[in-house]
């Protein structure tokens, strides 16, 4: 399936090498409770801003290494209860595969430490994330992205459900000029 | 599967569900107000406890005006005799919070609950160390210590006991206790850990909670005075006496104490913001060195918090 795709996609990416770079994200988060509730999913609003300090971009790819911070509000009170907003500071492991020069499919793990904005309790999470990026600007040393992420937040008695519309710039310091394949 | 094809058309158009549902009935509200002032017995006096449970009731009375509120209240005050000194009440005063009175009472509040039912219990009165709460003794001399100086364990209503009955309670139970050591009310959650003691091992304790196998209790929701290795106070002098904790949780309701009136200012008060309120306002810091000079109230983790705003 990748290699189909990478066949009728041919990768391409005009800056290579190290890279920096700074995500911003807003959006919508769904809490679906693993428990008995009043709802399937409440809702709360989340914004994650991530800082790549590890990265590197080829032709076709990039990996990078990183450092998330987040808030997710309370949800929207409903019934009796309201899911409890949190702050978030994690870890995390990304990978891009460009498909067209435009193009690409990012996709992340990484784990989570997070603390309720109320009350002093923290809890450990886990998160995936993949979305498309779309290349609006650049110029010799740096890229601004368009991105849509849609994550699945792993909590132990809630898996949440985030779908955002952000931004990512990404700057090279040194950057190498890269060709068609 | 009803469900989860609704929730997939949910997340399909980003409409929450909180907006598409319709919003659930409230139910009754039952409160039951424990406090004892210890007048006639042979322990400290406190002189806040009573006023805590009194103006309690009256705010919560005020916050669900709009619904159904059944109040009990069971109050130890002591009792002037006919030369002037204090007394200890009446062993027969159906309102005397003895263990067995309290646990009577408590049970039929619990019995006669449905889902939709809140049921609100304040206690302000004494903490033994392992948070128990010190009811009134069911002699008529109202002596709590023995003859040996050993405390009568009948009075003791310990967490264990309270929690076996609070669990079996089919709606929500929110339990505000202003007493020394309450903290040891406040269980510990399945899903998140506690940040107020600092631990070493911290960050191995917070993934081994994520990956235990704990299901999720039913839960009560508890908000306590302090930790459970720490004392509650209140001032030694004020007109009227409140515990700090109390009086800054009636503040955060919105009780105005003069009045005697609900200012429903906070639209959307939540036990979070609540106990938020109180750990910025109430007059003893939360933190410090020396145990005597602080208190940090303490509430119930998870997931989710009590919505308390009707």
């Amino acid at each position: 399936m990748i290699i189909a795709l990478f066949t009728l996609f041919p990768a391409f990416s005009q800056l290579q090498g190290q890279f920096y770079s700074v995500s911003l994200t807003p959006s919508l988060y769904l809490s679906i409770p693993h428990f008995e509730d009043e709802l399937p999913a409440r809702t709360s609003a989340g914004f994650a801003a991530s800082l790549d300090l590890l990265g590197y971009q080829t032709n076709r790819a990039s990996a990078s290494l990183g450092v998330q911070l987040g808030t997710v509000t309370p949800s929207i009170p409903f019934g009796s209860y309201r899911s409890r907003g949190f702050t978030t500071i994690g870890l995390q492991m990304k990978g891009g595969w460009n498909i067209s020069p435009v193009f690409s499919l990012s996709s992340q793990i990484g784990t989570e430490i997070n603390i309720y904005k109320h009350i002093e309790e923290v809890f450990a999470s886990f998160s995936f994330q993949i979305g498309p990026q779309f290349l609006f600007m650049q110029n010799d040393d740096y890229q601004f992205f368009f991105t849509l992420p849609v994550s699945l937040h792993l909590r132990k008695e809630i898996t949440a459900i985030q779908v955002g519309v952000g931004f990512r710039y990404q700057y090279y310091p040194n950057p190498k000029q890269g060709q068609h394949p | 599967m009803y469900r989860y094809i609704l929730l997939v058309l949910y997340l399909f158009l980003m409409l929450s569900c909180e907006l598409c549902y319709p919003a659930p009935s409230r139910g009754k509200v039952y409160h039951l107000g424990i406090g004892l002032s210890y007048a006639g017995t042979d322990v400290r006096v406190l002189k806040g406890t009573l006023n805590d449970a009194k103006e309690q009731q009256k705010a919560f009375n005020a916050l669900y005006a709009g619904l159904s509120f059944t109040s009990v209240m069971l109050l130890q005050e002591g009792l002037v005799c006919s030369d002037g000194s204090i007394g200890y009440d009446h062993a027969s005063n159906p309102s005397l919070p003895t263990k067995e009175q309290v646990i009577s009472s408590l049970a039929s509040l619990v019995d006669g609950m449905n889902q939709e039912d809140l049921l609100v219990i304040t206690y302000s009165g004494h903490g033994h160390t392992d948070g128990s709460w010190v009811l009134a003794p069911q002699h008529e001399n109202g002596k709590i210590f023995t003859a040996t100086g050993e405390l009568d364990e009948s009075v003791l209503l310990s967490v264990m006991e309270l929690s076996a009955l609070l669990g079996q309670a089919r709606g929500k139970v929110l339990l505000l206790i202003d007493s020394c050591y309450a903290g040891a009310f406040v269980a510990e959650s399945d899903t998140s850990v506690s940040a107020i003691p600092e631990e070493s091992d911290f960050l191995q304790k917070l993934y081994a909670t994520y990956f235990s196998k704990h299901e999720r209790n039913a839960p009560f929701f508890v908000m306590a005075a302090t930790t459970k290795d720490n004392t509650s106070k209140e001032p030694q002098y004020g007109s009227p006496i409140h515990g700090y904790f109390t009086q800054a949780l009636l503040e955060g309701l919105g009780w105005d104490e003069q009045q005697q009136v609900l200012n429903s200012g906070n639209k959307y008060l939540d036990l979070d913001e609540l106990y938020t309120y109180i750990c910025k306002h109430q007059g003893i810091p939360t933190e410090g060195e020396n145990p005597i000079r602080y208190q940090h109230p303490t509430i119930t983790g998870g997931a989710y918090t009590l919505v308390l705003d009707p």
